[in-house]
């Protein structure tokens, strides 16, 4: 019932193993988005340049790089995407460390985080509708 | 002796003060410091006499509205308003107290069921929090228990409630983001499942179905950009038609012409709902993120259930859709209630847009757009149903014109007023 036998796996992040000529070739491919970023004007050009990066960051485990990238992202233009999608798993990763850790300031650190991209969401989709 | 006394009988029954204590607690919990653990005090006791200031301006408009209402069309109308529904049962009926030991045994049975069983969600939408203890305080006044019992009674099945509905929701969730990361914390989700099934019946399935995602629609909605915007747009004309039909002898008050008092009383109703969750705002903005705190250390492993808007970007013209059709199935709703012997519930904007829109989403996932559509129209009669089954209830408490909305809330009232009180009727 409801289609949910046909589940559609959705692979996210970070899990796949990689080796180390992967890592090596990332770590260069970041560097260059680094710089990319830094030359380019266009914002359109620099929120997918952002993206990319924040895409090559999660791939190589480095969370809080891939979360910075992904909020400068949405800080030149809120819109729904990507970066809206992978920041709200990673925010909730680094909630469930915080949790783990006992550390109550990081805790409420990530959920204002989440809340205020739930602020965001209502925002965009009401100035979509128009 | 007599100051113990005092304290008892002229401070601790003030609701404002036992909701400000609460928040001293969860603060003190957190090791805050000092002048932290006293704003934050302050600013909890400020939030209730804020919201009790925007319950009085609210229940003054709708008192008017009724009795224009009443003259004009000769039957009750009923406005749905959650947030009117909590000023009142706060304020007017003096549950308070109640509610706010309610939401503190709320938050506390989620912990303990997250913490020992399998169900591992946390409730984090605080204001949804608020709704649930006052509707099953609602509901324990229906019953006519005593203070103690419907604390502990509103507790048990409002934590229930805020475990069971993220978990109801939760295989939909998990079509519609991908992923198991979040669950959904927002007390409309008997709505979401009923335009799930509504979809399911009447949607597209297989390769037949389309989603709502691959159209594009007009962007016409101008006026929902802004939350009381949203309000007024549907509360003016709803005034001003009833003042007409009343004509000046009820709608005029003094020398004011009637159809600018009409007006003017719509606008004090956006006041007041603007004043009231101001209050809310700043009643929450202490006592949640302490919960918070205290449930995530608790339970490490909590998967939180978010409120509504964490679904939109998903599918943000199902949204669009689950909100245009929501209201339609609620104007249907509100000819058709009158004619089954119910009360008019008149539609609410605001709830027709959040818990709406987020219908519009699971509707899509499960039919695609005829299911969307179809499952939309269902979904507004169905949220003009339940508040218009709570009508009799809420008014023989002494709740003015206005009805619950979110449809979980009304559930667990309805609990109460269809199962226990019968049940101890006939005990």
């Amino acid at each position: 019932m409801f289609g949910f036998n046909k589940k559609k796996k959705v692979e996210f992040t970070n899990a796949k193993e990689l080796t180390s000529e992967e890592i090596e070739n990332l770590i260069i491919r970041a560097a260059k988005l680094k710089k990319e970023v830094s030359a380019a004007n266009a914002d359109d050009e620099k929120i997918k340049l952002y993206e990319d990066l924040g895409t090559v960051y999660v791939k190589l485990n480095q969370t809080d790089n891939a979360i910075s990238a992904y909020e400068a992202s949405l800080k030149i233009k809120e819109q729904f995407g990507d970066a809206y999608n992978v920041l709200l798993n990673l925010y909730e990763e680094k909630r469930k460390i915080a949790a783990a850790a006992k550390d109550d300031a990081e805790i409420q650190k990530w959920i204002g985080k989440t809340d205020r991209l739930l602020d965001m969401s209502k925002r965009v989709l009401r100035s979509n509708m128009f | 002796m007599v100051v113990i006394n005092f304290i008892i009988q002229n401070i601790l029954t003030q609701s404002a003060v036992i909701i400000a204590l609460i928040a001293l607690l969860g603060l003190v919990l957190q090791r805050k410091s000092f002048g932290t653990v006293l704003t934050g005090t302050f600013k909890t006791l400020l939030g209730f006499e804020v919201l009790s200031a925007g319950s009085a301006v609210i229940v003054a408009s709708l008192t008017y509205f009724g009795k224009i209402f009443q003259h004009a069309f000769h039957l009750n109308g009923v406005v749905p308003s959650i947030e009117a529904i909590n000023g009142q049962a706060m304020n007017t009926l003096g549950l308070g107290n109640a509610i706010a030991f309610t939401f503190l045994g709320i938050f506390i049975v989620n912990i303990i069921i997250a913490r020992f069983s399998p169900w591992k969600y946390i409730f984090l939408t605080g204001q949804a929090l608020l709704w649930m203890s006052t509707m099953t305080v609602v509901g324990g006044k229906i019953c006519g228990f005593n203070t103690v019992i419907t604390v502990i009674l509103g507790s048990v099945i409002g934590g229930i409630f805020a475990v069971a509905m993220p978990a109801l929701a939760q295989p939909f969730i998990r079509k519609i983001t991908g992923n198991d990361a979040i669950a959904l914390g927002h007390f409309c989700t008997v709505g979401y499942l009923f335009e799930a099934g509504a979809a399911w019946i009447f949607g597209e399935r297989g390769e037949n179905k389309h989603s709502v995602e691959d159209i594009k629609l007009p962007k016409a909605l101008e006026f929902m950009q802004d939350t009381y915007l949203s309000v007024a747009v549907v509360m003016v004309p709803l005034y001003l038609i009833t003042a007409a039909f009343a004509g000046p002898k009820w709608a005029s008050v003094g020398t004011t012409n009637y159809m600018v008092e009409a007006f003017l009383q719509a606008v004090q109703f956006v006041v007041g709902v603007y004043v009231l969750l101001a209050g809310v705002r700043l009643l929450l903005g202490e006592i949640v993120p302490a919960f918070r705190g205290i449930a995530m250390k608790l339970v490490p492993d909590a998967k939180p259930a978010l409120d509504c808007p964490v679904l939109f970007p998903y599918s943000p013209n199902a949204v669009i859709l689950g909100f245009v059709t929501t209201t339609i199935g609620t104007v249907i709703g509100m000819f058709l209630m009158p004619v089954m012997g119910l009360a008019v519930i008149l539609p609410g904007m605001l709830t027709n847009f959040f818990a709406g829109g987020t219908a519009g989403i699971f509707g899509n996932v499960v039919g695609g757009r005829r299911g969307a559509i179809i499952g939309g129209v269902l979904h507004g009669l169905f949220i003009t149903l339940l508040p218009a089954l709570l009508v009799v209830a809420l008014q023989s408490l002494g709740f003015v014109n206005a009805s619950a909305t979110d449809s979980d809330t009304i559930v667990a009232a309805l609990m109460y007023a269809f199962i226990f009180a019968p049940i101890l009727k006939a005990i």
